[in-house]
């Protein structure tokens, strides 16, 4: 009999502990707040339509990188955030999940309560070719829900300082006559620059031998060190390293600001606009009233004066797309790069 | 010559052949590295196995005078991590460390069973507060917590 | 130049930043001696932080935060076996055995008085040589990242000295663990078995933790005090001076180990993990007595932890010249830069050069303090491996669950952790360490990466074997491996030389 009375007395101190702690504590890790209560008013799981809070949003909202700390998606996460926290006037809590490009981050979204408190980052167009690509990535691209696109990266190609190429037809003549002999560094495969050497080589008729690299800086490092001979690099790699390349081309549908000189692929006869866009989705199911609501406060940091000039010395071009352009983009985008990849089979 | 390191090797080679397997539709540049190190990785157990057999060296891997403990100890932290997500974090760590305070020692009274549940809750509810709040990770959420 | 050093040094001594220096380091050291939770989480998490400071204070605090985190790991690492960071794989060598040995304060105070030192060292290569230096760093291309990896590899000749084959099965067996998730080139999915969330390959930490500090706690739990032959720590006077009388006497070993620190970290890619494993490699290479390795002393352990503080100050080389981080933790702190407006290259020393030489300068103090922490702190710190195995077993197993949660907020984590443990338990009693497969793991992407993409550059020169073999670099690394992976049975034919000549000279004298 003692022994029951005293486990039963273990257990009350147990169960009043964890009420105190929740109590006090709240939800996800935020500042005290409302505590307990929100939970309650979304349904436990699964994609089902949530009921739509008024307040929303009232307790800490999670914005998740699924990519390493340190990187562009996670600089741009950091500006935004202190706007964020402003405008939605509640805590933003920037959160890493890295892994497979990207992959690990966005099939746990596509997973996720549709509550409205976890958004995250989203990039074209690895959205769109990892699904296309791999067998089970974890997530298809109609699940995913953009709620904006606030960043472009176009993406041009660029080579060694001391390379006997100084345009861009003396590059494809280059290679035409020695199939596979350049090597163009790029980050990732299936990634934006994978795609746009898939393109260029698709438009121009060449082959070139692709080297991957396991991201931006090492793709770059390897470049500086004249380990490969062109690169297919980011705007902002190409205007940091300007002094120490000759870029020949660059995506875009007009001449790049910080870029004056260098043309763009269109104005070369080739109809590519290579480039890798940055936005913010939330799980399917989320409300349309959430989204708008983040949507908006994406918008107003986009227009943001300040971080607008940021964002273009620093070789970024500032983008502002709401729900409905983002969505259509996406598509638009889908399609693209669906029959690009299908006429390579 | 059925020795713990023989079966040792044997499982290794039987992981040899399952990931052999699996490369089956992987790329020639994608499973050209792995396949390198599977035929190494086997070819050395082999060699293991052979000095294995001819040589067996009995290696007694479950002696300890507590081995028990470490089997409770074991299952415990299976049952630990398998119940995190239906009874989450906080629930389950309290359960593992005051059952396991109290059962590991050496003096079983009922008496120290009350002092190892409070000591579980205090170090629960200190990290879980530690991490949750000022680390920022949002730790797993049960049906309860 | 030097004007801007004097405004910085001026800046350093702040009271507002170096106090807030000194709170990043000491936040930097807790988080670094968690299991779980590494620099670069240390940082991430603290960057924000720092936002609504002045540019040099953050970088101050952040400097701090970093070498802290990366000294930190050593406490965890000797104590528990756990390293608190993979920097600090290479303490548990000689760390542990010191613990158990009773020796605890011993070893914390080599591994503080180590890391200040050898800190301090790459502080000032970083201060005076960081653009020469940054170009060594460009001249690694593919072919050169595979042989240094090869080379890491011949480490496992070191750390499998009972048994070489079963060495070598551990190293191949961490390098295919490796392998697991997208390959670099294709983007073939291996061996996800449907996991999607293996796609990025099993996490380093949660493997260490699972290798290193799970099969420890099984073996405090299944024996009785007596027999598990772990000595209580007693607190002992004068341990701390005599340590550091001892380190004193061989000022090579520190000086080496933090050269070698501070080149792997030049190398982006290359972090403090492997900057400590070769430098113990080195150490035993060395060293008059090398078969005392891995038994527990003190020299193990200064040689690790001089070389992965070191390796900090060498990460922000590249870093800071070029804008490539030369580890996970200085992207983080590149990330911090840009928030900061600072943008990576000559201007930084220029004109921004007030900021970065006060950052520079900061680094020297950061390692000093962290001598003091260190130093006073230990004998508290040591106590904690008098718990009773009860309470300590099942509070290191929810530390670690905790731990391999937080890395990537992946319930799988945790339990890939609990099978580790369970592999890293048999594998211990049969004889294979864990130090290769881990090793094994580590290096896997680095060389695959380097193969491949080498190949690749081949093929497109037509010349793979080339490609290879003949770039200048390559050819020294290649050297390098072959005295490395030979070394162990030239050091055998050199002893028995040694003996034979002793033994004839003890003739000679006593015919004489």
């Amino acid at each position: 009999m003692r022994r029951v009375k005293l486990l039963g007395l273990c257990l009350l101190i147990l169960l009043l502990s964890m009420a105190l702690v929740v109590g006090c504590g709240g939800n996800n890790g935020n500042d005290g707040g409302n505590g307990g209560n929100v939970e309650e008013q979304e349904p436990d799981e699964g994609q089902e339509q949530a009921t739509v809070d008024p307040n929303y949003p009232d307790e800490a909202i999670t914005y998740v990188i699924p990519f390493d700390p340190g990187g562009q998606s996670d600089v741009e996460a950091r500006r935004q955030q202190p706007l964020l926290e402003e405008i939605l006037g509640t805590s933003v809590v920037v959160t890493y999940k890295a892994g497979g490009g990207g992959a690990v981050g966005w099939s746990e979204m596509v997973n996720a309560k549709p509550d409205g408190y976890t958004m995250t980052g989203i990039n074209i167009p690895h959205i769109i070719l990892q699904p296309l690509s791999r067998d089970n990535a974890g997530y298809t691209t109609d699940q995913i829900e953009p709620v904006a696109f606030f960043q472009r990266t176009p993406v041009g190609l660029a080579v060694q300082k001391d390379s006997p190429f100084d345009t861009l037809e003396e590059f494809i003549e280059y290679a035409t006559e020695n199939p596979g002999a350049v090597t163009v560094g790029g980050s990732g495969t299936f990634s934006g620059h994978h795609i746009a050497a898939i393109e260029f080589e698709a438009l121009t008729g060449v082959t070139m031998t692709y080297v991957p690299f396991t991201g931006a800086a090492p793709q770059m490092q390897a470049f500086l060190g004249g380990h490969v001979a062109a690169v297919m690099a980011n705007s902002d790699a190409l205007v940091k390293y300007e002094d120490s390349m000759k870029i020949l081309a660059f995506g875009g549908t007009e001449r790049f600001e910080a870029l004056p000189d260098v043309p763009t692929f269109i104005e070369k006869g080739y109809d590519m606009i290579p480039s890798i866009d940055r936005g913010v989705g939330v799980p399917p199911g989320t409300p349309d009233e959430y989204k708008q609501v983040l949507s908006d406060a994406f918008m107003e940091i986009a227009n943001n004066e300040s971080l607008r000039e940021q964002m273009t010395e620093q070789g970024f071009v500032p983008v502002a797309m709401g729900i409905d352009e983002a969505e259509a983009y996406l598509d638009a985008m889908t399609k693209t790069y669906t029959e690009l990849l299908e006429s390579l089979q | 010559m059925l020795t713990n390191e023989n079966i040792f090797s044997v499982f290794l080679l039987a992981v040899c052949a399952v990931a052999w397997n699996s490369l089956a539709n992987v790329s020639y540049l994608g499973s050209f590295f792995p396949k390198v190190i599977i035929v190494v990785l086997a070819f050395f157990t082999i060699i293991q196995l052979v000095i294995g057999i001819k040589k067996p060296k009995h290696i007694k891997t479950f002696d300890g005078d507590r081995q028990i403990y470490m089997f409770a100890m074991l299952l415990g932290m299976i049952a630990y991590v398998a119940l995190m997500p239906i009874l989450g974090f906080l629930l389950t760590s309290m359960l593992f460390m005051a059952v396991f305070f109290w059962f590991l020692a050496e003096d079983r009274s009922p008496k120290s069973a009350l002092k190892t549940t409070l000591l579980a809750v205090v170090v629960s509810t200190g990290f879980y507060t530690l991490f949750a709040n000022v680390f920022l990770v949002p730790l797993p959420k049960g049906i309860f917590f | 130049m030097l004007e801007n050093f004097i405004v910085a040094l001026g800046n350093v001594f702040d009271p507002l930043s170096f106090f807030l220096m000194i709170v990043g380091l000491s936040a930097g050291i807790i988080v670094g001696a968690l299991p779980g939770l590494t620099a670069t989480m240390a940082l991430a998490i603290l960057v924000p932080f720092t936002f609504t400071m002045p540019p040099t204070t953050a970088l101050m605090v952040l400097g701090g935060v970093y070498v802290g985190a990366i000294y930190g790991g050593c406490i965890a690492a000797i104590l528990i076996n756990t390293p608190g960071t993979p920097s600090s794989i290479a303490t548990t060598f000689d760390g542990y055995p010191l613990t158990k040995k009773g020796k605890a304060e011993h070893a914390l105070v080599a591994a503080a008085y180590s890391s200040s030192v050898g800190g301090l060292i790459g502080a000032v290569i970083l201060l005076l040589f960081s653009p020469l230096l940054a170009n060594v760093a460009l001249k690694f291309g593919p072919p050169e990242y595979f042989w240094l990896a090869i080379f890491g590899l011949t480490i496992i000749a070191t750390l499998a000295s009972k048994s070489i084959i079963k060495g070598l099965i551990g190293g191949a067996l961490g390098l295919l663990l490796g392998t697991i998730g997208i390959s670099p080139i294709g983007g073939d999915m291996r061996f996800t078995f449907g996991f999607h969330q293996l796609q990025a390959g099993l996490q380093l930490i949660v493997a260490l933790i699972g290798l290193f500090c799970i099969p420890e706690i099984f073996n405090m739990v299944e024996r009785t005090a007596d027999k598990a032959k772990i000595n209580i720590y007693k607190s002992q006077k004068g341990v701390a001076w005599s340590v550091i009388k001892e380190l004193s006497s061989k000022p090579m070993l520190l000086f080496r180990s933090a050269i070698i620190g501070a080149f792997v970290g030049i190398v982006p890619g290359a972090g403090g993990n492997i900057a400590a494993l070769v430098s113990y490699n080195e150490a035993i290479r060395f060293s008059k007595k090398p078969e005392e390795f891995g038994t527990g002393i003190i020299e193990g352990v200064a040689a690790a932890e001089a070389s992965n503080n070191s390796e900090v100050a060498g990460s922000l080389v590249p870093l800071l010249t070029l804008g490539i981080p030369g580890a996970a933790p200085a992207a983080v702190l590149l990330g911090a830069l840009m928030l900061q407006g600072l943008r990576p290259g000559p201007e930084l020393y220029t004109v921004f050069g007030e900021i970065t030489y006060t950052f520079l300068i900061s680094l020297i103090f950061a390692n000093i303090a962290l001598f003091f922490l260190g130093f006073y702190g230990s004998r508290y710190v040591a106590r904690v491996i008098n718990i009773s195995p009860s309470y300590l077993a099942p509070l290191v197993v929810f530390m670690c669950v905790i731990g391999s949660y937080s890395i990537r907020n992946n319930m799988l984590d945790v339990y890939i952790m609990v099978l580790f443990g369970l592999i890293g338990y048999i594998t211990r009693k049969l004889g294979y360490p864990p130090g290769p497969i881990v090793l094994g793991l580590i290096l896997g992407s680095i060389a695959e990466n380097g193969l491949v993409q080498a190949m690749l550059m081949g093929k497109a020169s037509g010349n793979t074997l080339a490609m290879f073999f003949t770039r200048p670099i390559s050819l020294v690394l290649i050297v390098m491996c072959i005295i490395s992976a030979l070394w162990p049975f030239i050091s055998d034919k050199r002893q028995k030389k040694i003996e034979a000549m002793k033994k004839r000279q003890e003739g000679e004298t006593h015919v004489n």
